[in-house]
């Protein structure tokens, strides 16, 4: 990735042309100082050889006829050429014949002994080594020593390479900067309309196609895309204003079924109500009933049968001693007596005055015992103490009995079961009382035809409570009736 | 054993008492040779007219006349790789001899009186005349040895060179120590 976040097109092309420039030119420019360093070396070297000639031919004579004065008079003309540092003539056997030696320069810069033929580079300094013939004999040897600048020379190449690689960097921008408006302003030309598009959300919008290649192609492709994203748009639009009807056609018919439905939820509440009304009427007028053909039965009935056995007691006195009649008047006497226990029955069945004497308490504890008496499954009073003093209207008092007394009859005939407990207990300001068996319990939810539970729960509604069963198959079932009671501490402070 | 270094010590007495006889004879002998290898050398830089010689590898005869050493230091340089494409020859002439047979001619210093005899026959037979006395060149002579600090150098005349129809080449004059030019 570039270390440079360029943002155009524009400056991504200048950049792309700009490094490609100087790319090209730096190699070329290396390429050209390679080049022109070897060609300056063997220039300088090959002068200064031709130079070693021409002195190696003035020396041949001097050489062959033992004269160093010609020789330093030869060397003495190297004064013309400022680079030359130094030169010497040797013999043939390597003896230092005539030196010449430029200002400043130390001694021992001429070797003592010849070299091998040919030149070589030592720093900023060439030398060269040339052997002197004449005719095929060697005769002597000539030493050159030339400055050469290659520092200099490669500074003054370096500064013109570099502003010839500046200038045409410059150039090759101007150039491009124009040229690349070609290709980079169709791009922004569709990319300006696209930003558009998605600003302004105008669909409509279309890109101009200005030239004939690949971007061409986008602005057409990028048309072609913007239409279909028009039209489906439009669509889109469409089926949304489609589903936005209905929904409101959905929900006005919603609304009015659901007016509908809660008139005849108020109606059935009504009704409900009344029938709750009723049925607790019909409950009063029951237990009025009751009790008005309890005391009917009391008043006319005991009454008479109390009248009867006088009677007959009376007349069992004077009758003597007939035995014949006698015991046919103990016989009646026992069928009074027994009528007698029959009334007072159904009298306590009619109306249990236990209730009235002792309280729902020790009915209920009377009940228990009744039950166990009649029915051989043995019986628990837990009723915890607070309960007991919970004190409740008759009406509801005779509710209670009439529930227990119901749950009782539902253990006799379908639990099977051989226990079961009475538990009472207030808390939270709530009075339950339970019935608990240990028979083989009963199906959830409503028996069709079970009016002994359908009574319990009415009977618990009208007392303004809740009836739950719980029942496990197996493990016995439990009637639990909830009822808040007020006056659970006026009760228990009478 | 006692025999031979008894011969070492007599050949070092011996020697003792000759060296200073044998020094100055050595000392001729170089200068002898020096002299030899410079007429060698002289071929390569003059030029005789083309008749001069009969063929293209036709050999330089040098004279030798008074000089003896030279003559015989030539002959062993006649060994060694010849300085031109032409074979050099060396042939030690009589004082009274002619010179038109050979090209270059070596008057030594003895006999230095023959060259006002052989002057006009070497001049028309293009010899190149070498001497070896003061004053030579203007006696006639073209090349003439000289010696300064205890080195052998030599003088060319042009002007003789021209009339004996040689030409001594332009570097051979670089080295040399006098040059006598025509007057004009």
């Amino acid at each position: 990735m570039p270390i440079i976040r360029l943002r155009s097109v524009r400056q991504k092309l200048l950049l792309m042309v700009l490094v490609t420039n100087f790319l090209s030119l730096l190699t070329a420019g290396g390429a050209l100082l390679y080049h022109d360093l070897m060609e300056s070396r063997a220039k300088t070297a090959a002068s200064l050889s031709a130079l070693a000639d021409v002195l190696a031919q003035g020396s041949a004579t001097a050489l062959e006829f033992d004269d160093p004065r010609v020789a330093n008079e030869n060397l003495a003309q190297l004064r013309a050429n400022r680079d030359i540092v130094s030169g010497a003539v040797y013999t043939a056997k390597g003896r230092l014949f005539a030196k010449y030696m430029r200002d400043q320069v130390p001694d021992n810069e001429i070797p003592a002994r010849p070299g091998a033929d040919g030149f070589r580079f030592a720093g900023t300094e060439l030398s060269v080594f040339r052997q002197v013939t004449s005719g095929q004999e060697v005769v002597g040897t000539v030493y050159l020593k030339e400055r050469y600048e290659l520092y200099a020379w490669l500074r003054d190449y370096l500064l013109i390479l570099g502003v010839v690689l500046l200038v045409s960097l410059g150039l090759g921008t101007l150039i491009s900067s124009r040229l690349q408006r070609w290709v980079s302003d169709p791009i922004r030309a569709v990319s300006s309309v696209a930003r558009q598009v998605m600003e302004q959300r105008d669909y409509h919008l279309r890109a101009t196609r200005s030239t004939e290649d690949e971007i061409g192609q986008l602005a057409d492709a990028f048309n072609g895309m913007l239409q279909t994203l028009e039209y489906e748009i439009t669509e889109r639009s469409n089926a949304e204003q489609a589903v936005r009807t209905l929904n409101a056609g959905l929900e006005q018919r919603v609304a009015e079924r659901t007016a509908d439905l809660s008139q005849a939820n108020a109606r059935l509440s009504q009704s409900h109500g009344e029938l709750q009304r009723l049925s607790a009427h019909l409950q009063r007028v029951r237990e009025d009933e009751r009790r008005h053909i309890a005391r009917n039965i009391h008043d006319d009935l005991g009454a008479s049968l109390t009248a009867l056995q006088l009677d007959l007691t009376w007349m069992q006195k004077r009758l003597g001693g007939a035995s014949e009649l006698q015991r046919k008047l103990e016989s009646m006497l026992e069928t009074a007596a027994g009528a007698m226990e029959a009334v007072r029955h159904i009298l306590h069945d009619l109306r249990p005055d236990v209730l009235d004497h002792l309280g729902l308490w020790a009915a209920l504890e009377g009940l228990l015992q009744d039950f166990r008496l009649r029915s051989g499954i043995r019986c628990r009073y837990a009723c915890h103490e607070d309960a007991e003093h919970v004190r409740l209207d008759t009406a509801a008092e005779m509710a209670i009995y009439r529930i227990v007394q119901e749950a009782l009859t539902n253990v006799l005939r379908h639990a099977a079961a051989s226990e079961v407990t009475l538990l009472a207990e207030v808390s939270g300001g709530r009075l339950q009382l339970s019935l608990q068996d240990n028979g083989r319990g009963m199906p959830l939810g409503r028996q069709p035809g079970s009016f002994g539970l359908l009574g319990m729960q009415e009977r618990a509604r009208i007392l303004g409570g809740e009836l739950i069963i719980d029942s496990i198959p197996g493990q016995g079932t439990c009637i639990s009736l909830y009822l808040a009671v007020t006056q659970v501490a006026a009760g228990a402070s009478a | 054993m006692a025999a031979r270094r008894c011969i070492a010590l007599v050949c070092a007495l011996l020697g003792c008492l000759l060296s200073p006889w044998l020094l100055a004879s050595e000392t001729a002998d170089i200068e002898a040779q020096i002299k030899a290898a410079y007429l060698y050398k002289f071929s390569a830089y003059v030029e005789w007219p083309a008749t001069t010689f009969a063929q293209a590898d036709s050999p330089i005869i040098i004279g030798v006349i008074g000089a003896d050493a030279v003559a015989s230091a030539l002959g062993n340089l006649q060994q060694t790789q010849p300085a031109t494409s032409r074979a050099l020859k060396v042939r030690l002439l009589k004082a009274d001899e002619p010179v038109s047979a050979v090209q270059m001619l070596f008057i030594g210093s003895k006999e230095s009186a023959a060259l006002k005899r052989v002057q006009d026959s070497a001049q028309a037979g293009h010899v190149l005349t070498v001497t070896d006395q003061a004053n030579a060149l203007a006696s006639g002579s073209i090349i003439n040895f000289v010696n300064i600090d205890d080195h052998i150098r030599f003088e060319v005349s042009v002007a003789q060179a021209e009339r004996s129809g040689l030409k001594i080449s332009s570097r051979l004059l670089n080295v040399a120590q006098k040059i006598q030019v025509r007057r004009p």
